[in-house]
C-alpha cells in the first residue's frame, strides 16, 4: 500500500508502519508514517484521532505528489468559522524526513516538499470523553502539527508570518493559529470563556493585547528568533559539548544542568502553562540532544515527533530500529558521518556524567536574620548565587573545579578545554618554538666558537699554528638572564659589566703583545732545538741567548744539577716546553684599565732572569700606548718537588736559582687557570659576577684584601651551590648573601683550596678584622640590593625602571624593546648584551647540568 | 617537609616565575615590574658539600651556654605543676558543658583545645599562662563569653571552695586567673559562623580567625616540630626576640617556623645540632631570608601566605640588620651577649670590641624614596627626581 511512497522523496520508514501504537514513541512513529501521506482532520469529527488517522489513510492512498494544500484550503474557510467555538486550531504539517535522523528537508526531487495541512480540532475544553483513550495518538498528531509550523517557517514558504500580519487575508494556509482573528473570538460556544490570546508561535509567548502583540512582532527579540528559525542566523553551539534543546521553548542549553535549570525556570513554566491553556501539544520534558560540533537542527526540519528526540544518537530505539528503504550511497555516507557524531556525543555525554559536583561543603547558605535563605556563597571561588540552580551549576563548573583542585584536592581531575588555546596562546607557543630554534642555532655557533676559545692547555707554542691570533676573551657576556625577563638588578649588573669590560683597543694591544711575546719565545725554543740538534743530542748544554727584549737566560748550575735527567729528556723534548697564559688573561677577567698580563713559561730547566730575577719573571713592555706589560714568569714543575722535599732553603742558598716562592706561585697560577677553565667558564653568570666583584675589590678598600683567587673560589662555590642557573643580578646578590651569612667570618668554613694537595684555606691571608669588615660591608650591600639600591654598590647611575607593560616577548634582536627604553645608547647596548648572553647561556646550560 | 621553601619552583629553570612571590605585604614594593621570585637565599647548611671545612672549631662552650640558657628559661617544676593543675580543672568544667549542654545555656561549647606555648612545650618561665581555644557552636556574644568564664570559675569553686580564682573578660575571650597560673580562654566559633559576626554584638572576627589559626599551628607543631631541639631553639629565640628590638617584629609563629626550618631542613634530613641551628637562624636572616624579593618561608598552615608578609619594609631591614650584627658578634665569640647570659642588648646597636676586633652595627638601608620607580619619560626627563649618590658611598661608609 505504501510502497508507492518511496520514490515520493525521502526516507519513509516502512518498519514503523507495522508497529502498533503502544507507546508514545510508537505513536510518534505512526504519525510519522502517516505524515508521509496527508493528514487532514476536520472538526466535524468528534474523535479527532480517528479522524486524522482515517483521513490520513485515505489521503495516503491517493497520489502523494498532489499538493494537499489546495484541498486544505477548501477545508479551511469553513473550518475557521466553526473552529472558534471549539478552542481548536488548524495547523499544517509537513512530513519531512520522517525517520527523524536526518535533519534535512525531504523530497528534493519534487522540488517542493510533500506538504499536508492538518486541521486538528482539540476538544480538550469541549471535552469528549472518548478523547482520553487516544491521548497517545493525539499527542502524535499534535506533534506532527507543531512540526509543520516549524517546517513552514524554515521551509520554502516562510510566508505565513506575513500572512498573519495581514490579518489572515488570502485565506491560504496561513490561517491557522490566530484564534483572535476577526470577529470569531467572541463567538465562544460551549468551550467556556475564550480568552483573547495573542500567541506568537515563534517566540512561544502570549501577548496581552493586539497592541502588545504588534509591538512584539516588531521587536528585536522576535526578529532575532525569526531569523534563527528561518535559518538565516546560525545559533552558536558548544563545539565540545552536547547541547540540550528544549523543544517547547526552542531553547538550546549547553549542558544537562543548564537544561534542568531551564526546565525548572520561570520562563519555561510560563510557556508550559501557556501551551496548556492553549491546549497546544507539549513535547516531553526530555531534551533533544545535539552532538558536539553538529550543526544545530533546523527547527522543525527534522522529524519533530513528540516525545524524546535525539539527533544523532543510535541507541534511541526509534532511530535505530528504522531501516532506510532507500539506501543510496549518499545516505550511507551520511550515516557514517552520523555515527562519528554519535560517538563524539556519547563521549561528551559520558564526560558530562563524570562531572560530579565537588566541594558542596564550601558553599554556605547565607541567611538573613530571619533565617530566610537569601544567598549561597562559594568560599572557594568567592562568589555568590541567588538560587539553587546556579549553585548546582557552579559546583559542576570548571572554574569551581579548578579552585577546588587548587585549594582543596590537588588530585581532582579537571578536564582541559579542548579549545582552551586561544589565538594569543598559540601565537606565544609559536614564538617560543621559533626562539628555541634560534637558541639551538646559536648554541651550535657558540660551541664552535668555544672550541677555539677554550684552548687552555699550554699553547702549542712550538707547533705549527703558533702565533695564530686567538681571541683572548670568549665574549663579555655569559648570563642566560633572558629567560625569566630581566629583573631590575640584572639590568644594573649588566650595565655595570659593560662599563668595566675592556675596550676593543685594549684587548687588541694585549693580544698583540702576548702574541709577539709568544712568538719570541717560540723563536728561543727553536733556537735551542737547533742547538741541540747541532750538538747531536749528546751534550745537552744550551747556551744563553740574547733576546731583543733584553731577556737572557742562563742555566749553568741548574743544568748541571739536573744532569741526570737530561739525556732522556733532551733527545725528544724541547727545553722550553710551552708557554701558557694565566691569571686574568687566561680567565678572561681583564677589566678596563688593567695593564698587566701574565704568561708562564714552562721549561725543562730552571731559569734565572736578568730582567727581574727577584720575581722570577721577565717583563715585556709594549712601547706604544696603551702600555701593556707582559710578565713572563719562569718556572718548572721541578720546583714544587724541590720545595716539597723541604729543600727550599738550600736551593735558595745556591743563589743561582730563581726564588722558589715566585716559581711556585706561577705553578699555582697554572693550576688555578686550569681549575677556572673546568669550573667557572661554563658556570652561568660566573664571569660577569667575577668581573663585577673584581671591580668592587679594586674600588672599595675594604674588599681589597680579598685575593682574586679567593674571590674566584668563593663565587664558584656560591653559584654552583644554588643548583640552578642564576641571572647576573641574582648571582651577584647570592654572592653578597653568602658573605653576609658569614662564610668569610673567622669561625666560618673557610674556602678550601681545591688546587692544593694539603688542606689549605684560600682565606688564610685575611686578618679577623678584615674578614669582619668585608662581612659587614657585604651585609649592608645585601640590604641595599634588596631595597632597590644596587646601583650604589656598582657605582653607576640608577637606571630608569622599565615600563610595567610588557607587550610582547622580547624579539631576538632586541628591537621589540627599543623605543620603550629611552636613555640612549647605553640602553640599547645593554639590551643586545642581554640577548647575546641569553644565547650564550644556552650553550653553557648543558655542562652546568652535569656539574 | 611542609616547607614549600625549596620546592614548588618547578625544575631547574627559573621560568616559573611566581608572580608576586612575596605577596602583598604592606608598604611599597620594589619597583621594576612585577616582583620576580628569586631563588631562596644562600643557606650555608644546605650548601655544606660545597663548603668543606678548612679548619675545625670547638663549639662545646657554645652548646653548653645554649643549654644553660634554655634551662634558665624553662618554667620551674612549681610553675608547671600549678598550670597543669589549673588547666585540668578548667578543662573538666568545659567538658561538663560539652557533655551536658543543658546545664549552661548561654552558649554551646563545641570543643576546647590547648594551643600556644603550653601545648607546644615552649613556655618560658615567669609567664605562667596557658592558652585554651574554646570553640562555640553559638555566636560568641560578649555576654555569652563572660558568662562562660564565670560559669567555669563557679564550677571550680564549687568543687574546691578555697581556690582563689577570678575571671576577667578580654577582647579575645576571658582570662581565668589563679594565684600561680593564668588560663586564657581564647574564644572561637565554627568557621561557618564567622560571617555572621557583628562588630558590636560579638567578639572581633579577626581575633576568632587568629584563634582558629592557633589551633592549626598547634596541630602542625605537634606533628612536625616535636623534636626537642626545635622546642629548645624556639625558647631561646623567643628570649632573643624579647631582648633585641629588631627581632620583635617577628611573630611567635614566625619564630617557630624559623626554628623548625633551622633544625629540620638539612641536606640529610637529620636534625641539626643545637649550636649550629642557633647560628643558622642568624645566618638565614642575615642572608636576607625575610628581605623583599626573597621567597621567604611559606606558612604551612596557609600555603598562600608567607611569614614575612606581615612585615613592613622598615621592619624587614631592621630585622635583617640586627641579625647581621648579632651574627658577627656571635662569630667573634659573643654568644653570651646574644644569649643574654652577659652584657646587654646594646651589642646590636653600639660598637663593641672582641679581642681587638671592632664590630660596628649596621645602618639602615631602606629608603622609601629609593623604592619608588624611576620612570624616564619619552623626552628623557625623569619624572621622579632622585639623589644620584656618587660611587658606592654607602658601601664605603660601612667599610
Amino acid at each position: 500500500m505504501y510502497g508507492g511512497f518511496t520514490p515520493g522523496g525521502t526516507h519513509y520508514s516502512t518498519g514503523a508502519y507495522g508497529a502498533p501504537p503502544t507507546g508514545a514513541y510508537n505513536a510518534a512513529a505512526v504519525s510519522n508514517a502517516y505524515a508521509a501521506g496527508a493528514v487532514a482532520a476536520t472538526p466535524y469529527f468528534s474523535t479527532p484521532g480517528y479522524a486524522s488517522a482515517y483521513q490520513t489513510q485515505s489521503a495516503a492512498s491517493g497520489t502523494p505528489t498532489t499538493p494537499f494544500t489546495s484541498r486544505v484550503d477548501t477545508f479551511q474557510s469553513p473550518n475557521a468559522s466553526l473552529r472558534s467555538g471549539n478552542n481548536s486550531y488548524t495547523t499544517g504539517v509537513t512530513r519531512g524526513a520522517s525517520n527523524s535522523g536526518m535533519p534535512r528537508m525531504p523530497s528534493s526531487n519534487t522540488g517542493s516538499p510533500v506538504r499536508t495541512n492538518v486541521t486538528v480540532t482539540n476538544l480538550s475544553t469541549g471535552g469528549t470523553g472518548g478523547t482520553s483513550t487516544y491521548t497517545g495518538y493525539d499527542a502524535a498528531v499534535y506533534a506532527a502539527a507543531t512540526s509543520y509550523l516549524q517546517s513552514k517557517a524554515t521551509g520554502g514558504s516562510g510566508t505565513w508570518l506575513g500572512l498573519r500580519k495581514s490579518g489572515g487575508a488570502g485565506g491560504t494556509r496561513g490561517s491557522f493559529p490566530n484564534k483572535s482573528r476577526g470577529g470569531f473570538g467572541g463567538s465562544g460556544g460551549g468551550g467556556g470563556a475564550q480568552q483573547q490570546l495573542h500567541y506568537c508561535e515563534v517566540c512561544k509567548i502570549s501577548c496581552a493585547g493586539p497592541q502588545t502583540y504588534r509591538e512584539h512582532l516588531e521587536g528585536q527579540r522576535h526578529k532575532k528568533k525569526e531569523a534563527l528559525l528561518k535559518g538565516n542566523a546560525q545559533q552558536p553551539l558548544a563545539k565540545s559539548k552536547v547541547s540540550f534543546r528544549c523543544d517547547l521553548c526552542q531553547v538550546t542549553c549547553t549542558g544537562q544542568d543548564t537544561y534542568n535549570a531551564h526546565v525548572r525556570g520561570q520562563k519555561h513554566l510560563k510557556t508550559l502553562k501557556l501551551h496548556q491553556t492553549l491546549g497546544k501539544p507539549i513535547p516531553s520534558n526530555e531534551p533533544t540532544m545535539i552532538a558536539p560540533s553538529q550543526p544545530p537542527p533546523m527547527p522543525g526540519g527534522a522529524a519533530n515527533a513528540g516525545g524524546k528526540k535525539v539527533i544523532g544518537v543510535p541507541q534511541m530505539s526509534f532511530v535505530g530500529g528504522q531501516k532506510l528503504t532507500t539506501t543510496a550511497t549518499g545516505q550511507q555516507i551520511e550515516a557514517s558521518s552520523d555515527t562519528a557524531a554519535n560517538e563524539a556525543m556519547q563521549a561528551a555525554l559520558l564526560a558530562e556524567q563524570n562531572v560530579q559536583p565537588v566541594g558542596d561543603d564550601y558553599v554556605e547558605p547565607i541567611k538573613d536574620h530571619t533565617g530566610k535563605l537569601v544567598q549561597y556563597f562559594c568560599k572557594l571561588c568567592d562568589c555568590k548565587f541567588n538560587d539553587l540552580n546556579a549553585k548546582d551549576m557552579h559546583l559542576k563548573g570548571r572554574r569551581h573545579r579548578l579552585q577546588f583542585k587548587k585549594k582543596v584536592n590537588p588530585d581532582l581531575e579537571v578536564e582541559m578545554k579542548p579549545n582552551t588555546m586561544t589565538l594569543r596562546m598559540r601565537r606565544a607557543t609559536d614564538e617560543r618554538q621559533r626562539k628555541d630554534l634560534m637558541r639551538m642555532r646559536q648554541q651550535e655557533l657558540w660551541s664552535m666558537r668555544a672550541m677555539y676559545n677554550n684552548q687552555m692547555a699550554p699553547t702549542p707554542l712550538f707547533g705549527a699554528n703558533a702565533g695564530m691570533p686567538k681571541p683572548l676573551f670568549g665574549g663579555p657576556h655569559d648570563g642566560r638572564h633572558g629567560q625569566r625577563g630581566e629583573s631590575n638588578d640584572d639590568r644594573h649588573v649588566m650595565a655595570k659589566h659593560v662599563a668595566v669590560y675592556p675596550t676593543e683597543d685594549q684587548l687588541n694591544s694585549v693580544q698583540k703583545l702576548v702574541i709577539d711575546t709568544e712568538k719570541a719565545l717560540k723563536a728561543v725554543s727553536d733556537h735551542y732545538a737547533e742547538l741541540e740538534k747541532a750538538a747531536g743530542g749528546g751534550e745537552a748544554k744550551p747556551t744563553p741567548i740574547e733576546e731583543d727584549t733584553t731577556t737572557s737566560s742562563t742555566d749553568g748550575v741548574a743544568a748541571l744539577k739536573l744532569d741526570e735527567d737530561k739525556p732522556k729528556a733532551a733527545s725528544d723534548e724541547r727545553l722550553l716546553k710551552g708557554v701558557m697564559r694565566v691569571g686574568l688573561l687566561a680567565k678572561g677577567l681583564l677589566l678596563r684599565g688593567d695593564t698587566t698580563v701574565n704568561l708562564v713559561l714552562v721549561t725543562e730547566e730552571q731559569y734565572e732572569v736578568n730582567m727581574k730575577p727577584e720575581e722570577s719573571c721577565l717583563v715585556v713592555k709594549s712601547k706604544t700606548e696603551p702600555a701593556i706589560e707582559c710578565f713572563v714568569t719562569l718556572t718548572s714543575v721541578l720546583m714544587r718537588e724541590v720545595v716539597a722535599e723541604g729543600d727550599a732553603t738550600t736551593t735558595r742558598d745556591t743563589g743561582t736559582l730563581l726564588p722558589a716562592h715566585f716559581c711556585l706561585q706561577a705553578l699555582a697560577e697554572l693550576r688555578h687557570a686550569k681549575w677556572f677553565q673546568a669550573r667557572c667558564s661554563n658556570l652561568q653568570s660566573c664571569l660577569v659576577t667575577l668581573r663585577i666583584m673584581r671591580d668592587i675589590c679594586q674600588r672599595i678598600p675594604t674588599w681589597g684584601p680579598l685575593s682574586i683567587w679567593a674571590t674566584e673560589l668563593l663565587i664558584e662555590k656560591v653559584l654552583t651551590s644554588c643548583g640552578m642557573p642564576l641571572s647576573p643580578g641574582d648571582a651577584l646578590r647570592r654572592v653578597f648573601e653568602a658573605v653576609a651569612a658569614g662564610v668569610l667570618l673567622p669561625n666560618g668554613p673557610g674556602l678550601l683550596d681545591p688546587c692544593e694537595k694539603d688542606v689549605m684555606d684560600a682565606l688564610t691571608g685575611l686578618t679577623p678584622q678584615q674578614r669582619e669588615d668585608i662581612t659587614s660591608s657585604a651585609q649592608h650591600a645585601l640590604r641595599l640590593i634588596a631595597f632597590n639600591q644596587l646601583y650604589k654598590i656598582l657605582a653607576i647611575d640608577r637606571l630608569p625602571d622599565r615600563r610595567v607593560e610588557r607587550k610582547r616577548p622580547r624579539d631576538s634582536n632586541g628591537s621589540a624593546d627599543e623605543g620603550r627604553l629611552v636613555n640612549g645608547t647605553k640602553k640599547d647596548k645593554k639590551e643586545e648584551n642581554g640577548v647575546e648572553s641569553a644565547a650564550d647561556g644556552a650553550t653553557q646550560a648543558a655542562p652546568l647540568a652535569t656539574v | 617537609m611542609n616547607f614549600g621553601f625549596r620546592g614548588g619552583r618547578g625544575g631547574p629553570m627559573h621560568g616559573g616565575a611566581m608572580r608576586g612571590g612575596w605577596g602583598g605585604g604592606p608598604g611599597p614594593r620594589p619597583s621594576g615590574g612585577p616582583p620576580t621570585a628569586r631563588p631562596p637565599p644562600f643557606d650555608l647548611t644546605l650548601c655544606e658539600p660545597m663548603f668543606p671545612k678548612a679548619h675545625e672549631s670547638d663549639e662545646t662552650a657554645v652548646t653548653q651556654a645554649l643549654l644553660k640558657r634554655n634551662q634558665d628559661l624553662s618554667p620551674t617544676p612549681q610553675e608547671q605543676a600549678s598550670i597543669l593543675n589549673l588547666i585540668t580543672k578548667v578543662k573538666a568544667a568545659l567538658e561538663k558543658m560539652i557533655v551536658a549542654p543543658e546545664l549552661f545555656t548561654a552558649a554551646v561549647v563545641e570543643e576546647a583545645r590547648e594551643v600556644g606555648s603550653y601545648k607546644k612545650g615552649t613556655m618560658l618561665t615567669k609567664s605562667n599562662v596557658a592558652d585554651l581555644v574554646v570553640i562555640l557552636r553559638t555566636l560568641p556574644t560578649v555576654e555569652a563569653v563572660s558568662a562562660l568564664g564565670n560559669k567555669i570559675v563557679e564550677e571550680i569553686k564549687a568543687a574546691e571552695p578555697k581556690e582563689v580564682l577570678g575571671c576577667v573578660p578580654r577582647d579575645y575571650g576571658c582570662e581565668i586567673a589563679g594565684t600561680q597560673a593564668v588560663i586564657r580562654l581564647l574564644i572561637a566559633t565554627l568557621p561557618q559562623n564567622l560571617k555572621m559576626l557583628e562588630p558590636d554584638l560579638h567578639l572581633n572576627e579577626a581575633i576568632m580567625v587568629r584563634h582558629l589559626a592557633a589551633l592549626r599551628h598547634a596541630r602542625w607543631f605537634e606533628e612536625n616540630a616535636s623534636h626537642s631541639s626545635v622546642k629548645v631553639l624556639v625558647r631561646l629565640l623567643k628570649d632573643v626576640r624579647k631582648r633585641f628590638a629588631g627581632f620583635k617584629v617577628l611573630s611567635v609563629w614566625g619564630v617557630e617556623l624559623l626554628a623548625h626550618y633551622a633544625v629540620m631542613n638539612t641536606p640529610s634530613r637529620q636534625a641539626l645540632a643545637l649550636n649550629q641551628a642557633f647560628r643558622r637562624v642568624f645566618q638565614l636572616l642575615s642572608a636576607g631570608l625575610f628581605l623583599p624579593n626573597s621567597p621567604g618561608l611559606v606558612d604551612p598552615c596557609d600555603p598562600s601566605a608567607r611569614i614575612q608578609q606581615g612585615l613592613t619594609m622598615e621592619e624587614m631591614d631592621l630585622l635583617c640588620s640586627t641579625s647581621q650584627t648579632l651574627l658577627r658578634v656571635l662569630s667573634h665569640g659573643g654568644y653570651k651577649q646574644v644569649l643574654g647570659l652577659e652584657g646587654s642588648a646594646t651589642v646590636a646597636t653600639e660598637m663593641s670590641f672582641w679581642d681587638g676586633i671592632v664590630v660596628t652595627p649596621l645602618e639602615k638601608a631602606y629608603d622609601a624614596k629609593e623604592m619608588e620607580p624611576l620612570i624616564v619619560g619619552e623626552d628623557g626627563n625623569t619624572e621622579m627626581m632622585e639623589i644620584q649618590q656618587p660611587a658606592a658611598a654607602a658601601v664605603e661608609a660601612t667599610a
